[in-house]
């Protein structure tokens, strides 16, 4: 474990530099609070509503979809350190593993879990179809 | 397999305090980069958009950033009210330290010998080796999504959860080109990388994992880091015109002058694991004279060309837009790279096989274009569906 | 292990893969692969009946495969294969044969009520196949790790079949107790094979018990504790009195095609990794464990039949029935001889068929009465035999061939395991059991009763309301087949009733290797 000796001397040095840096700024610099400081930053207004609590879902399907490829590479740095020994089998054990994976990923895909673009192009020519399509029946229903 | 000499028997006084002198040097070297970088970056982007950039501190200017960092001490420090005070404080040494610690695995130059005691310039060549730089990766991902969490703001909040988000997605892709290399040197250390690359093809291409590994992963992994690192074109996280600053919105003072250490070492360190990891590292032409001064200066040549490129990518990018980025990370660099590490890693055990999982790349490239096609309807037909179609009644 | 060699350098070995020993795992993943894949590259989302014809070819070539093994690894030939982590043996391809049997006839059954729920996208029969291909890894694995690995694939898949019906309340309930519970109960398995790993240095079930043969532990504390919790982790997959608690609630949440799955399935795989795990590699041990087993199986067996008793709602009565069942599979696993396991085996395919074909029956029943997937209570059911003749008659067949009416497998299931209570001379455990089986006839019965009592037209109007509502399509075609599944349970179970032999004969050739 020696060889973690410096890693370690390294964060308490980092650890050390952020905390004086923080000592010697709470010692030069003026404490002058004001509720409007201490206000959330909303470009000059004065805000209303709490922070909100939700993002789109979309946010955590991503970090889902981004679990299971860690894995894939946590399973790939062992092969890859190794690979030489591993020999044919190796690669086709990989490859194997790789090949679900991207089964599972191309399913993803298709499902529209990555797509976060407006494919606008289309929901817009449909809302135009839509338009032109339904003011007959907008202007019977008025 | 990776280890330093010089920390494999007793730990004598002596060892630690050469240890202890390592950390100081390249802790303080780190630093003063910084300063540099910073004032390179202001310099050469100014000359790129024809201003002049900083010039009255120090010849050149070259003393702004270190004035500027003094006069973010002497700034008031705000916590906001809404804030979560612990987290809030806890966020700047989450981004700070891994910046740090990452930059600890840089080989920067041969192997010297320093009051009896052969050691190599590296600080620390852990077993792990480049896990580690994988790990605090991960780390700093905590430090963003913390400080925008905790600022009890709307413009922090989504800043941070753009940032996690960009972040992890680059992260496989980073992890996975990190990975071909691995895999060509068959070990994690950094510095057996170094030392598989010395030499050279036919005397006179060098023998870098740019050229072993064909172009592939090295371009994977820059723009991984890019995005990494939150550097323009990626920069969606502080996207002034959106986001006010991303996450660091609600901080001041000395506190968002950690934020902005810690980006530019990365950046730094960043650059130094390229020029490691692809260019040989210390490597170059090695005069018979002063023989421990020439791999550091080639290193140092190398990471700043590196640095520079950064500072073009900024000047002359233009932002990608949230959604092109995401399908930049996952569908482009992570399936491409995915399948040049397999390609690679069967090329090195038979050429048959290496041809067999070409065309198997090739299929799934195939597959996973139909897919993506696929997607974009099924997401366009869901989103229509979504559609009200009352409203548009009455809109018309 | 490998990337411990690459540190200290040691030379890798590479194991030899016996693709004959894991032929029924690939062709369940490979097929569950295929469908994904052709969803992912086919315009359409919605191809249910090529779906539903990979998930076919899958589940037979998996029982094809099953067979095979079983009818070659017999004797001397029954080895363990990839690194002795896989037992190639008459034992796992039975129990794969229970699992290809297990998978015809949900995917007769399940998907045509799914569509209701949640259209006909790939992921029902994906999520079928791959926890079938726990269920079998569990069947097969040779080391706790292995069995831990398949524990989870069908667990996991089981999860989110559970959640199917999210829009309702109850099934949300359901889905989250399962997972939360499921959850705890595998992390418990785990710290128990951590501390069987302590006090043997292997994982291997065949190493285990040569370690356990050679050696006298002196303090065996560490192995029982470990022994306790992998008990309490199959205990909670089996739904065993005391860790039955989730079950009732998932039971009824869950959609009724899927409830009737994962009885089946997860019984297989848990029961199958018991025995092998307690009667083979722990078997010098049964002196400890025996007392253990025997008070769950009793309790099962009495708190299913007497809880059964109280309840009004259908599913729940039918969750009560599995734990009675569980009882007595675990009576097989605590009498632990050659026979015992055979007729483990034997009422573990009995059950399994007859609980698919059940469970899809109150499918067609609440489909037919027009309620949802939730819920069914014994007063809806009235006058079931007036409106619907066949289905009243074959439901009260399945239902008394669970009570272990004569003439069906399930007279036949419980009575070998009485007989292997018997052998082993434990007499008042088998009188225990026969009267629970006593007890728990009544509750059979109260369900046929409620069928066959009392006029159809006080729910006719809210029947006719209800399909109108909630069906695009005529029930009679998305009945069509699940009624297939339904007579191929039926004639499996009244056949083999009357004409048990040549499955005695299968399941007698189930032996364990090692």
């Amino acid at each position: 474990m020696a060889q973690y000796l410096p890693i370690v001397i390294m964060l308490v040095l980092g650890g050390v530099f952020a905390a004086g840096s923080f000592i010697g700024s709470g010692l030069l610099a003026p404490k002058r609070p004001h509720r409007a400081k201490l206000a959330p930053y909303e470009c000059g207004i004065v805000p209303r509503s709490e922070p909100p609590e939700r993002f789109p879902v979309r946010f955590f399907l991503v970090a889902m979809i981004f679990i299971i490829f860690d894995i894939e590479i946590i399973f790939l740095y062992p092969f890859a350190a190794a690979a030489g020994e591993l020999g044919t089998f190796g690669v086709i054990e990989v490859a194997g593993f790789a090949l679900v994976v991207f089964i599972a990923f191309a399913y993803l895909v298709a499902n529209g879990a990555l797509s976060w673009g407006p494919s606008r192009k289309q929901s817009y020519r449909v809302v135009e179809e839509r338009l032109a399509s339904k003011v007959p029946t907008g202007v019977r229903g008025e | 397999m990776g280890s330093d000499l010089l920390l494999a028997g007793h730990l004598s006084l002596a060892v630690v305090l050469i240890v202890v002198v390592k950390v100081l040097v390249a802790f303080v070297a780190l630093l003063v980069s910084v300063l540099l970088a910073i004032w390179i970056e202001r310099k050469v982007i100014s000359d790129m958009q024809n201003r002049i950039g900083p010039n009255r501190a120090g010849p050149w200017g070259l003393l702004q950033s270190l004035a500027d960092g003094m006069k973010l001490f002497f700034k008031e420090d705000l916590v906001p009210e809404r804030s979560d005070r612990f987290v809030f404080k806890l966020a700047p040494y989450l981004s700070v330290i891994p910046a740090f610690i990452t930059f600890t695995l840089v080989p920067i130059g041969g192997s010297v010998d320093i009051f009896g005691h052969h050691t190599e310039l590296q600080v620390a060549d852990p077993p792990i080796g480049i896990l580690l730089l994988i790990a605090m990766s991960s780390i700093s991902v905590y430090g963003v999504m913390l400080a925008g969490w905790s600022s009890g703001s709307k413009y922090p909040l989504l800043g941070s959860v753009r940032a996690s988000a960009q972040m992890i997605s680059y992260e496989a892709a980073m992890g996975l080109s990190i990975a071909s290399v691995v895999l060509i040197t068959g070990s994690l250390s950094t510095r057996d990388m170094v030392t598989q690359q010395l030499g050279t093809f036919f005397g006179f291409i060098p023998h870098w994992n740019l050229i072993r590994l064909g172009i592939i992963p090295f371009v994977v992994f820059i723009i991984a880091i890019t995005a990494e690192v939150n550097r323009p074109p990626f920069d969606l996280v502080e996207a002034e015109q959106e986001l006010v600053g991303g996450f660091h919105t609600e901080y001041s003072s000395i506190r968002f002058a950690l934020f902005y250490l810690a980006e530019y070492m990365n950046t730094i360190t960043m650059s130094a694991i390229m020029v490691t990891m692809f260019f040989g590292g210390p490597d170059g032409p090695d005069p018979t004279f002063l023989h421990w001064l020439w791999p550091i200066l080639w290193f140092l040549v190398k990471t700043a060309i590196f640095f520079v490129i950064y500072v073009w990518f900024r000047a002359a990018l233009p932002r990608l837009r949230y959604d092109q980025l995401m399908d930049l990370g996952w569908k482009v660099l992570i399936p491409v790279s995915l399948a040049w590490i397999l390609v690679i890693a069967a090329m090195r055990v038979s050429r048959p096989l290496g041809f067999a999982l070409v065309l198997l790349g090739f299929l799934a490239a195939l597959v996973l274009t139909r897919a993506i096609s696929i997607g974009h309807e099924r997401a366009g037909q869901a989103r229509i569906q979504a559609l009200p179609g009352e409203e548009i009644n009455g809109d018309s | 292990m490998i990337f411990a060699n690459v540190l200290s350098q040691l030379p890798i070995a590479l194991p030899a893969i016996s693709y004959k020993a894991v032929a029924p795992e690939l062709v369940l993943f490979g097929g569950a692969l295929l469908i994904l894949l052709v969803s992912a590259t086919v315009g359409k989302r919605e191809l249910p009946g090529l779906y539903r014809a990979i998930a076919l070819v899958a589940a037979l070539a998996e029982g094809g495969f099953s067979g095979y093994q079983l009818y070659l690894a017999q004797g001397a030939k029954a080895s363990l294969a990839v690194a002795g982590a896989i037992a190639y043996d008459g034992f796992s391809a039975f129990a794969g044969i229970v699992v290809a049997a297990i998978l015809l006839l949900a995917i007769l059954i399940g998907p045509g009520f799914i569509k209701r729920i949640a259209g006909d996208g790939p992921e029902f029969l994906v999520l079928m196949l791959i926890s079938a291909m726990g269920a079998t890894v569990m069947a097969q694995g040779e080391d706790l790790i292995v069995i831990f690995i398949g524990l989870e694939i069908l667990s996991i898949a089981l999860y989110v079949m559970v959640g199917y019906r999210i829009g309702d309340g109850l099934a949300r309930e359901a889905a989250f107790k399962y997972f939360i519970l499921g959850g705890f109960s595998s992390a418990i398995f785990l710290y128990g094979i951590a501390l069987v790993y302590g006090a043997t240095g292997t994982t291997n079930l065949a190493k285990i018990g040569a370690f356990l043969a050679l050696n006298v532990l002196t303090h065996d504390g560490v192995l029982l504790f470990g022994l306790a919790l992998l008990l309490l982790g199959f205990g909670f997959k089996v739904s065993a009195v005391p860790f039955h608690l989730w079950s009732p609630d998932v039971y009824q949440g869950a959609p009724t095609s899927v409830t009737g799955y994962m009885a089946a399935m997860a019984k297989v795989g848990a029961f199958a990794a018991l025995i092998r795990v307690f009667d083979i590699a722990f078997a010098g041990q049964i002196v400890q464990w025996r007392p253990i087993v025997v008070g769950l199986a009793i309790l099962s067996m009495v708190f299913g039949a007497l809880f059964a008793l109280r309840q009004r709602e259908l599913k729940k009565i039918l969750a009560y029935s599995s734990i009675n069942h569980a009882g007595f599979i675990l009576l097989g696993v605590y009498a632990g001889t050659a026979a015992a396991i055979s007729n483990t085996l034997f009422y573990l395919i009995a059950y399994a068929v007859i609980v698919v074909g059940t469970f899809g029956l109150v499918s067609i029943v609440q489909d037919s009465i027009g309620v949802s997937e939730g819920s069914c209570s014994l007063d809806q059911l009235r006058g079931l035999a007036r409106s619907r003749p066949a289905l009243a008659t074959v439901t009260a067949i399945m239902v008394l061939a669970q009570a272990g009416a004569p003439f069906t497998t399930g007279f036949l299931a419980k009575f070998s395991i009485i007989v292997s209570v018997v052998e082993i001379r434990e007499y008042w455990v088998a009188v225990v059991a026969m009267l629970s089986a006593a007890i728990a006839v009544a509750f059979y019965l109260r369900i046929v009763l409620a069928m066959f009592r009392g006029e159809p037209e006080e729910v006719e109007g809210e029947r006719v309301l209800a399909i109108q509502g909630a069906a695009t399509e005529a029930p009679a075609r998305r009945q069509a087949l699940a009624w297939i599944g339904v007579s191929l349970s039926l004639v499996f179970t009244v056949g083999f009733g009357i004409f048990p032999q040549p499955l005695l004969d299968l399941a007698a050739r189930a032996h364990i290797v090692g």
